[in-house]
């Protein structure tokens, strides 16, 4: 685990000074999952793909002016989340639902062939989310990060994190089922 | 402790995210309460449901375009 540390420490020593190899080999490692997360926060392809930059470029251009240890990979997401959640408010294309609660309907099992649809359906849900519980949904259970680490991504406390996370996850379902139902327009 | 105080543990509940007390605190909740037992049963899939996004593949040619 130092170790790990220490490597980091060391990739981000070589970043601070622009080595072009640490660049690449950054880019080459993050593109991708930032660029899938980047799409399910905005669910705009060529979009995702200018934040993908964006977000490289605004890494290359502040990376030398941070100081001490940072952890690279909440560092990235700190700043695409920033980067995209400026642009859907520029856009103003977030969708926001009021909360409402209904009674739950069996769910019946899927096949492959229902694969697609569900996944536009968990698109769509997640899309008519308020954002900041779009992204803590994408971080936590997409992306996979921490409750602690989101937290320092989006500066808010712990217990803050935490239960932002499951009010999401519980407007997630509601509006998910509503979804299903074929209630949501 | 009420359904409605404890409700958002519910929604971490075997995530690893609450602390031993509070995990211990909503298990011994569900232990005596069938409606939250239910809830559970309805919420617990919702991080499955979030990663079957990772079978999108539209991003297959975005490592090119990013690189140009």
């Amino acid at each position: 685990m130092a170790t790990l540390v220490m490597e980091e420490q060391q990739t981000i020593g070589f970043l601070r000074r622009g080595d072009s190899k640490a660049w690449e080999d950054l880019v080459l490692e993050y593109q991708a999952p930032l660029s899938r997360y980047l799409y399910n926060m905005v669910r705009d392809e060529e979009l995702a793909r200018d934040l993908t930059q964006d977000t490289f470029l605004e890494a290359y251009q502040r990376i030398p002016n941070t100081q001490g240890e940072i952890k690279l990979k909440p560092w990235l997401y700190r700043i695409a989340t920033n980067n995209a959640i400026d642009v859907l408010r520029r856009r103003k294309i977030i969708s926001w639902l009021p909360w409402t609660v209904e009674t739950p309907i069996p769910r019946e099992p899927r096949n492959v062939e229902d694969d697609l649809s569900q996944r536009e359906s968990v698109r769509d849900a997640l899309n008519r989310l308020p954002e900041k519980y779009r992204t803590i949904l994408l971080l936590h259970d997409y992306q996979g990060f921490r409750c602690n680490e989101i937290g320092e991504m989006l500066n808010i406390s712990l217990d803050a994190a935490k239960k932002r996370l499951a009010r999401g996850r519980e407007m997630f379902r509601d509006v998910y089922e509503r979804s299903e139902r074929g209630c949501v327009k | 402790m009420k359904c409605k105080e404890i409700r958002w543990m519910l929604s971490l509940y075997d995530s690893g995210e609450l602390s031993p007390e509070e995990q211990e605190i909503a298990e011994t909740h569900l232990a005596s309460c069938e409606k939250c037992r239910r809830e559970l049963a309805r919420i617990s899939d919702v991080p499955e449901l979030i990663q079957s996004l990772h079978g999108d593949t539209w991003w297959a040619d975005v490592s090119s375009s990013v690189r140009e």
